[in-house]
């Protein structure tokens, strides 16, 4: 079976690579997306002190690192049951 | 003066040393006239097949982000190495390891019980796929291929990105194997006021409130200004926040996290095993602290199997 490869792919973040497979009559018959990469971040997060995540996890992704940051400060909150100190009370 | 080739690349990486790039805001235009740009794939669309139909050393600067880490990473990382004149490792991945090489330390629950492994080639009901070799060791890029110049950070700031710039334009290259950064330790240009470092106990960063204008290890906060080079602006320190080691080792220290063993072990006051025992239990995490940013780098660099 034919086989068009789109690799990478661009204009997102993120490694990708698309495999398509064409039947005899040069219609798709299936397309594939691959990830060739893999970090770890699900694993090499545990161990470490839950304070240190809201500066390990952004480096998940570097365009949205924002999100990443703010879901685990939130969550190093809630495991020491304390909530954010009001805006004007913020040392920056 | 015809324009320079140009390619950026990521291996095991965020995309932030991209993002980084696009940071220097209304330079890139600078960056556009001075460079055609071959290969990006953040922001353009060639793809690999390009790459391999240049001439060797047809691109005059490669500026490599990410660690390597499965074959595909290598492959790329040889390819780029074959068509370029210069490599650049950008960002403390590429430089170091970066925040990838935390894969090093084994996680408490690192259960497999049905072996599953990924796998090369997998068989689906059209044909066969592949997938690149997903290595246990994680590379800095001059682990696998020859590297002129490093530009750490994670991601580098933007005033050292455009020194790289400057550099291309001009064509006023530092010396080959130069870090473009500080040649002393963060601690030089830390503005914190630092008296004796005598400490007593270590605390971990939520159990006292930080003065702002204190040296942090002399309130007994891990800080790695002292195992990390300068030239990030002291960014973190001024958001009151202790270093953890983004721009690697200071010049003349190969592995960063032995490094900062050894100036907290200098400033504790202690002489007892007591107190010695003490020291260690309070230091929560040391091989993810210390080498947070470098461990591929670390004299304990694990063999490729």
């Amino acid at each position: 079976m034919k086989k068009v490869t789109i690799d990478p792919i661009t204009r997102l973040e993120g490694h990708g690579r698309i495999e398509i497979f064409l039947d005899e009559a040069g219609n798709v018959a299936n397309a594939y997306l691959q990830i060739p990469e893999l970090r770890g971040f699900e694993k090499f997060c545990e161990g470490r002190p839950v304070e240190e995540l809201p500066r390990i996890t952004p480096r998940i992704c570097g365009v949205c690192p924002e999100a990443h940051h703010l879901a685990s400060t939130k969550a190093a909150d809630a495991v020491y049951h304390v909530d954010a100190p009001p805006r004007e009370e913020a040392p920056l | 003066m015809p324009k320079l080739k140009l390619a950026l690349y990521w291996a095991a990486s965020c995309g932030g040393c991209d993002v980084a790039v696009l940071d220097i805001n209304e330079k890139i235009l600078d960056v556009a006239a001075l460079a055609d740009i071959v290969l990006w794939p953040i922001a353009m669309d060639f793809k690999y097949h390009h790459v391999e139909a240049m001439d060797d050393k047809s691109i005059d600067v490669c500026l490599f982000n990410g660690a390597v880490r499965n074959s595909e990473q290598e492959e790329i990382a040889k390819l780029l190495r074959a068509k370029s004149k210069i490599m650049v490792a950008f960002g403390a991945c590429a430089c170091f390891g970066g925040i990838p090489a935390l894969a090093y330390v084994e996680a408490p629950t690192n259960d497999n019980p049905e072996r599953t492994f990924p796998q090369t080639q997998t068989k689906v009901k059209e044909g066969e796929l592949e997938l690149p070799e997903f290595f246990d060791t994680v590379h800095a890029l001059n682990q696998v291929v020859g590297v002129e110049y490093y530009l750490p950070g994670c991601p580098p700031p933007v005033e050292l990105i455009l020194k790289v710039v400057d550099a291309l334009a001009t064509g006023q290259l530092p010396p080959v194997g130069s870090v473009i950064a500080s040649d002393k330790a963060l601690c030089d240009e830390c503005l914190r006021t630092k008296e004796e470092k005598r400490i007593t106990k270590i605390y971990r960063p939520h159990q006292i409130i930080p003065d702002p204008q204190r040296c942090f290890l002399e309130q007994g906060l891990i800080c790695l200004g002292p195992a990390t080079r300068g030239g990030c602006g002291q960014r973190c320190i001024k958001a009151n926040m202790p270093c953890r080691g983004c721009f690697g080792p200071p010049p003349g220290v190969v592995d960063q996290g032995a490094k900062m063993l050894s100036a907290v072990a200098s400033i504790y006051d202690v002489s007892d095993e007591e107190g010695i025992i003490r020291m260690v239990e309070e230091i929560v995490d040391p091989a993810g602290t210390f080498y947070r940013f470098a461990m591929s780098t670390s004299l304990l660099e694990r063999k490729r199997t």
